[in-house]
């Protein structure tokens, strides 16, 4: 398999078979990043499709010294805090890893069937998409996906104030926030998952 | 934590997630290895309930992980390939940009863009010149001027009696006709009386009358 630097140089050219390739490399870490701000499969599909077509039509101006994850990320989080402005569609659907038990459970503020640690991984994802998307409805999308970079992908602080075009400080007062707000609302709504202090 | 015979998830029981497991919430341990702490911690009840009682939010760091079975990528890059192919509507930024690449520039194109650089100064330039060409005729006198001529200010008779109130402080400039014979131009504005109409400010009633006074015309 040819290294990503060889794939964004050829994709630069106009090679298409390369480009392929690069968006085979590229297109989980798309999706996830959109689908945790979004909170909707098809939606995060939709934005990933989009982010690799602007990647296209943008990516001889890539400049092969700079990094090239935070520039092309930064074109995901855009579409996806865009999307993710215009609600479309409910961002409290995981459509793709939906679970009605686990909703109906979540809905219910009871503990989901199989949450526990062992139970099987997918389904426990399900259920803390279902919980996830249900508390980060009080976030703003600057927060949601400060968070999501942050916390969940686990991008740097740095990395993070480039894709969004914000200084490194905006970034770690988003996350604050982001952070108080998702405690909050564990705590009130599913208390049964909140371990912390109270 | 270097082992490389192990895959990370291999590298990681409790004991080692619980040594690293500050680093871990400093986020300090690097990718490969976070993820199979992370892996560890949430299929391992002890570990998963250490974590979440430091920090709760862990509860989400499962998400992590989320991948999309190969099946439900289908149609995902035809999509893309069709998107590459529709024409797509560019910015007046990106087009402008694409406009000035280096590779863009022809002979033709430089040429032109000279022409209108070289005509854009041009006009100005005209302008300024040819104003400093303008015939002396018509230039302002001044009070020293040995052309300049007095003459009385007109009557006030013209100045219909009813019509108007006294006359307002009344400027006279003496100017040159373009056959260069000197002239006076009396201007007089005069307060109207009357109420002033509706929705129209004091200038209203402000009537001003120019007077071009010509001594070498005959009639």
């Amino acid at each position: 398999m040819v290294d990503e630097r060889t794939l964004i140089r050829l994709s630069r050219t106009g090679d298409q078979r390369a480009f392929e390739q690069l968006v085979g490399l590229k297109r989980e870490k798309a999706f996830r990043i959109a689908f945790n701000i979004v909170g909707d499969e098809d939606d995060a599909k939709d934005i990933a499709q989009q982010a690799f077509i602007r990647l296209w039509s943008v990516i001889r101006t890539f400049d092969e010294n700079s990094r090239f994850d935070p520039w092309f990320f930064r074109i995901v989080v855009n579409l996806a805090i865009d999307c993710y402005r215009k609600g479309k569609r409910s961002p409290t659907v995981g459509a793709g890893s939906f679970d009605p038990d686990a909703e109906a459970a979540a809905g219910s503020g009871m503990p989901p069937r199989g949450a526990l640690p062992g139970a099987d991984a997918e389904l426990m994802r399900a259920e803390l998409r279902s919980v996830f998307n249900r508390i980060a409805e009080a976030l703003t999308p600057a927060q949601r996906a400060v968070f999501t970079l942050r916390e969940i992908e686990g991008v740097a602080t740095e990395d993070i104030a480039t894709i969004m075009g914000v200084r490194s400080s905006t970034v770690r007062n988003h996350l604050l926030q982001a952070r108080r707000v998702l405690q909050d609302g564990l705590r009130k709504s599913y208390p049964e998952y909140f371990r912390g202090r109270r | 934590m270097t082992d490389t015979k192990k895959t990370p998830t291999e590298l990681f029981d409790c004991d080692r997630v619980n040594a690293y497991l500050d680093s871990y919430l400093l986020d300090q341990v690097p990718p490969p290895e976070r993820r199979g702490m992370r892996l560890h911690i949430h299929g391992c009840p002890s570990c998963h309930e250490k974590v979440t009682s430091r920090d709760p939010l862990q509860l989400f760091a499962p998400l992590a992980d989320q991948t999309l079975p190969e099946d439900r990528w289908e149609g995902f890059w035809s999509g893309v390939r069709s998107g590459m192919a529709r024409p797509r509507r560019e910015g007046i930024a990106a087009r402008a940009a694409r406009w000035l690449e280096p590779a863009a520039w022809t002979p033709a194109r430089a040429a032109g863009v000279i022409a209108l650089a070289a005509a854009l100064f041009a006009v100005p330039a005209l302008m300024v010149v040819l104003r400093s060409f303008e015939p002396e005729a018509g230039r302002p006198l001044t009070a020293r001027d040995p052309d300049a001529v007095t003459a009385p200010a007109p009557a006030a008779a013209f100045v219909r009696a009813g019509e108007a109130r006294d006359p307002l402080p009344q400027t006279v400039e003496q100017v040159r006709t373009p056959d260069a014979r000197p002239v006076q131009v009396y201007s007089m504005r005069y307060d109207q009386e009357g109420p002033v109409p509706q929705g129209e400010g004091a200038d209203a009633r402000v009537t001003e009358l120019v007077l071009i006074v010509d001594a070498g015309l005959e009639l």
